[in-house]
């Protein structure tokens, strides 16, 4: 049962058969995984480049013993402590317009989480030509203002969570509190778009 | 004066005003925007100043800033 023991068997089913992308393991990807392993998805396609740094460990989903890990490898291995046997195509790459569509061509719905306000919109741009819904996030960085973070539909494949303005800054660092609120929520839509629940 | 709907409020704009120029003007800061125009969603990257506006388009506008 595990994970599954909350989920009716029409639920179950139509969650462990969905494939979800995931573009980037960062603050927001790392812990939107989490919580897609923890409703009961089990296939993911995602992609980063990047290796653990001690300064990721105030938001992201990676431990101190992981630092200099790559963040694909030292992910797989933290989801799978929730549930063994998850199906993870996890590629170490740079995503770009051009290998956005291949990784995710079989997904049922894609995450933006991406740190840079360039590779959001690329990503979101690149996914509305596919016609595959994606969940973006915008706007997350700081404390407080926990009301401020809202889900924006775009339209019935496009929606953003975020307030839309609170970007990284010199004076606004991102923190797992508010990175966490957003990368839930991104997470709760994915949910409900799979099980065709009110978003 | 011909009106498009910008993120839900009349705004006025010139006859002939290419997307791209009435953006320009009206978020002249704004970058990253994902924008939805009568359902098309475009960015930046698109070549918006061979859009022409007609009136009662509808345009809204996401700003995506950094932080994940």
């Amino acid at each position: 049962m595990g994970v599954n023991a909350y989920l009716d068997p029409v639920q179950r089913e139509i969650l462990e058969r969905a494939k979800v992308g995931v573009a980037g393991l960062g603050g927001l990807g790392s812990n939107v995984l989490s919580h897609l392993v923890r409703a009961g998805i089990r296939r993911f396609a995602a992609a980063d480049f990047d290796v653990v740094s001690a300064s990721n460990l105030n938001r992201q989903f990676f431990f101190a013993d992981q630092i200099g890990m790559k963040k694909t490898e030292a992910l797989a291995e933290n989801l799978r402590r929730i549930t063994p046997g998850l199906e993870l195509d996890f590629r170490d790459l740079r995503l770009t317009a051009e290998n956005i569509p291949e990784l995710f061509s079989d997904c049922d719905v894609v995450v933006e989480a991406f740190d840079r306000a360039e590779a959001k919109t690329m990503l979101v741009a690149a996914m509305a030509k596919t016609g595959i819904p994606v969940v973006a996030a915008s706007g997350l960085a700081g404390f407080g203002r926990s009301d401020g973070i809202r889900l924006r539909k775009v339209n019935s494949r496009i929606y953003i969570a975020g307030d839309l303005v609170s970007g990284i800054s010199p004076d606004l660092a991102p923190a797992s509190p508010r990175v966490g609120i957003a990368a839930a929520m991104e997470a709760n839509t994915v949910v409900a778009l799979l099980l065709d629940e009110e978003i | 004066m011909p009106k498009v709907i910008l993120n839900g409020e009349e705004t006025k704009f010139a006859e002939g005003e290419t997307l791209g120029a009435f953006l320009r003007s009206r978020k002249p800061r704004e970058k990253n925007l994902i924008v939805d125009w009568n359902g098309r969603i475009l960015t930046e990257h698109d070549p918006l100043d061979e859009f022409t506006l007609s009136d009662g388009d509808r345009i809204d506008l996401f700003s995506m800033v950094g932080g994940g």
